[in-house]
């Protein structure tokens, strides 16, 4: 199934875009279809509430994989502040395409939805989507080392951009 | 891809004309890269590089010429106490913005060591010997990792490796340690957890040891001390400028807190002691936005 | 060996650091500090023209001259029974407990590097830039027996090229590595005046 992918500055600016197409062709609808792939920045931007609002809850992730947004972080319990906070697992939904989203620790969202494939609605394998997510973060820390990089400019390296679509062949299906 | 840019260089030199292979954010996205069919040869050295530290100390001589250039430089093109202080804070900002990202990171591999993975500036002789030696670099194209819990993920792409086989030959020795991690070290949510990291593990990174005191101030609640006995950083430098230079460390403090959003304004204090005359405070001072947050969020 | 007066001279004979300690505060408050720039300049001289008037025989016979100055321990250290202060103060950018542990070489080869009168004993270290740093001691040098005196001078020699080395060391620290000094011209650092007491003060 396809996947747009996006890294979203702390002005809610987009500092990298990518959409991820599948290479086998068993089936046609490998794409998004055209007109809502033009929707698809629109889609994320409208989670990126949710995803304020997890960024400062203490266990954004619930144990059932998906997250209602009414739940207060101060409601949880103590033992679950140990969790990772970084991956946010999905947080929202449309129209049957899920979203999914990670926050850095410097703000940065990382945010990808993915697009529903023919054969039902099969769900995200969280782990192999927070690794994505992980190695993202690594490759967004060295973009982050370059001199002559300034935090929050979109990010227009080639090698970035290929690291990026290898790690979501590897991960991503 | 070249022909349809929609905004031109208004430079006749065809070498800016050179497609460009990475994001465009004039385009958007992208559903599959060029690079690989081009004949350009990027430099991918930072990417190559692995995050993990294997260098361990830099000559405090050269680190102090070099500030000493830096105080110099600025010093001659401000033109009031305050704008050189101004340029220090910024500049310190840039650093403490990237330290950020790179230092909670690193805490993620390998928790138990993290404070001490290396040292940026450090005077002591000791040094603690670096223990992640064994996970630091494996090639992930060679896609037989030896950790466990990798090999379920392992399994599942190896249709799409055979296939990937192609980039693989020219992103060999490409380290990476991210899949390693099970677990990321959590963000910081609240304001003493942040400042335990900068006074542990950022104050590691930069001197090799841990900051003097932590303190919070018992008049007003959003204040904050950072207390260094003996700055490194400005031992040098001329008391009737000193206190200005260590505007510098005041702003690697600030970009690290401003980024996390804990907005803050951090300012340097000389307060000799008996024992210490160099004796620094760096006084944080919070936003009342975040103490609100702080309230609304984790009152219970 | 108590040091009364430390003179630090560049290149081209200025002055740029002098400095009484002790009792020698009051016995040379007359010297105006004109006279501190003559003093200062006249040495630079009887430097220069040492070197010229060096037997040729010496300037021949060079490389079978030993240069070397061993290194003498603990000289302006402070002392080791208070031993929970040493922890204090580390010694800027110089690692372990003192500025440096081997014999060096003198780059001093043919201008003057003592003077002993029966009033007091100067001692020249130049380096290798033609900055020169002078210390005057009030110690006399005993000269009743022969063969005493000359292992004595040798020792106070040693001391003395030892001591002005470690506040060459305290120069390039607190003086070089700081923003707003500019070379060749005098030193105003209060960093470098405490380092500096406090190393005069652990020699005597």
């Amino acid at each position: 199934m396809p996947q747009y992918f996006a890294i979203i500055g702390k002005t809610d600016n987009p500092v990298y875009e990518a959409q991820f197409i599948s290479t086998q062709k068993k089936d046609g609808t490998q794409e998004f279809p055209s007109d809502l792939k033009e929707l698809n920045p629109f889609i994320l931007h409208a989670s990126l509430d949710i995803v304020e609002d997890l960024q400062w809850q203490m266990s954004p992730i619930s144990s059932e994989g998906n997250v209602s947004v009414s739940r207060g972080g101060f409601l949880r319990s103590k033992n679950a502040s140990t969790a990772d906070n970084c991956y946010l697992g999905k947080i929202d939904h449309f129209y049957g395409l899920a979203i999914t989203a990670y926050i850095t620790y410097s703000g940065m969202k990382f945010v990808m939805i993915h697009g529903t494939s023919t054969n039902t609605n099969e769900a995200i394998d969280d782990n192999n989507c927070r690794i994505f997510y992980q190695e993202v973060h690594e490759l967004y820390i060295k973009t982050l080392m370059n001199p002559f990089y300034n935090a929050s400019e979109p990010i227009t390296s080639p090698i970035f951009d290929l690291r990026v679509r290898q790690l979501a062949k590897k991960y991503l299906k | 891809m070249s022909t349809d840019n929609i905004i031109y260089p208004s430079t006749s030199d065809d070498s800016f004309k050179r497609p460009n292979h990475g994001y465009d954010y004039t385009k958007g996205a992208k559903s599959h890269t060029t690079i690989e069919s081009s004949s350009i040869n990027y430099p991918t050295k930072i990417y190559n590089d692995s995050l993990v530290a294997n260098r361990k100390e830099v000559s405090l001589s050269s680190m102090a010429f070099l500030f000493q250039q830096m105080i110099i430089h600025f010093h001659k093109d401000s033109k009031t106490v305050h704008e050189f202080e101004e340029k220090l804070l910024t500049n310190g900002f840039q650093i403490g913005s990237k330290l950020l990202e790179l230092l909670n990171f690193r805490s993620s591999i390998n928790p138990t060591n993290s404070s001490r993975t290396s040292t940026f500036l450090s005077s002591n002789t000791n040094l603690p010997t670096p223990k992640m030696q064994s996970q630091t670099s494996y090639d992930t194209t060679s896609g037989n990792s030896s950790i466990p819990s990798n090999n379920a993920v392992i399994s599942k792409t190896t249709t799409q490796n055979t296939i990937s086989n192609q980039e693989a030959a020219s992103t060999s020795h490409y380290s990476s340690i991210a899949n390693t991690i099970n677990k990321m070290k959590r963000r910081d949510l609240k304001i003493l957890d942040i400042l335990q990291f900068i006074h542990g593990t950022l104050w590691s990174y930069l001197f090799n040891h841990v900051s003097d005191d932590l303190v919070k101030s018992s008049e007003r609640n959003n204040e904050y001390m950072i207390i260094d006995n003996n700055p490194v950083l400005t031992q040098f430098i001329n008391n009737n400028i000193k206190n200005s230079c260590n505007y510098f460390m005041c702003g690697i403090i600030n970009g690290f807190l401003n980024n996390a959003a804990f907005i803050c304004k951090v300012t340097p204090h000389r307060m000799p002691t008996e024992n210490s005359d160099e004796r620094i405070v760096y006084l944080i001072k919070f936003d009342s936005q975040v103490l609100e947050r702080e309230n609304l969020r984790f009152s219970s | 060996m108590a040091i009364e007066t430390l003179l630090i001279v560049n290149k081209s004979g200025g002055l740029i650091y002098h400095r009484n300690f002790g009792e020698a505060c009051e016995k040379r408050k007359k010297l105006t500090s004109n006279d501190y720039l003559i003093i200062a300049s006249t040495l630079h001289s009887i430097l220069a023209i040492s070197g010229q008037i060096t037997p040729r025989a010496l300037k021949l016979n060079q490389d079978d001259i030993d240069y070397t100055i061993p290194y003498v321990p603990g000289v302006g250290m402070p002392s080791s029974d208070s031993s929970n202060n040493s922890k204090m103060s580390k010694l800027g950018s110089f690692k372990g407990d003192d500025y440096f542990k081997e014999s060096f070489t003198s780059w001093n080869k043919s201008g003057l590097r003592q003077l002993s009168t029966d009033q007091f004993t100067m001692f020249v270290y130049q380096t290798l830039t033609g900055l020169k740093f002078i210390a005057i001691s009030s110690s006399v040098l005993p000269k009743n027996n022969e063969m005493e005196t000359s292992k004595n001078l040798n020792l106070a020699n040693q001391i003395g090229d030892n001591f002005l080395r470690k506040i060459y060391c305290i120069y390039s620290d607190y003086v070089m590595k700081d923003p707003l000094y500019s070379l060749e011209m005098p030193i105003k650092s209060e960093n470098f005046d405490k380092k500096v007491q406090e190393m005069v003060y652990n020699v005597q």
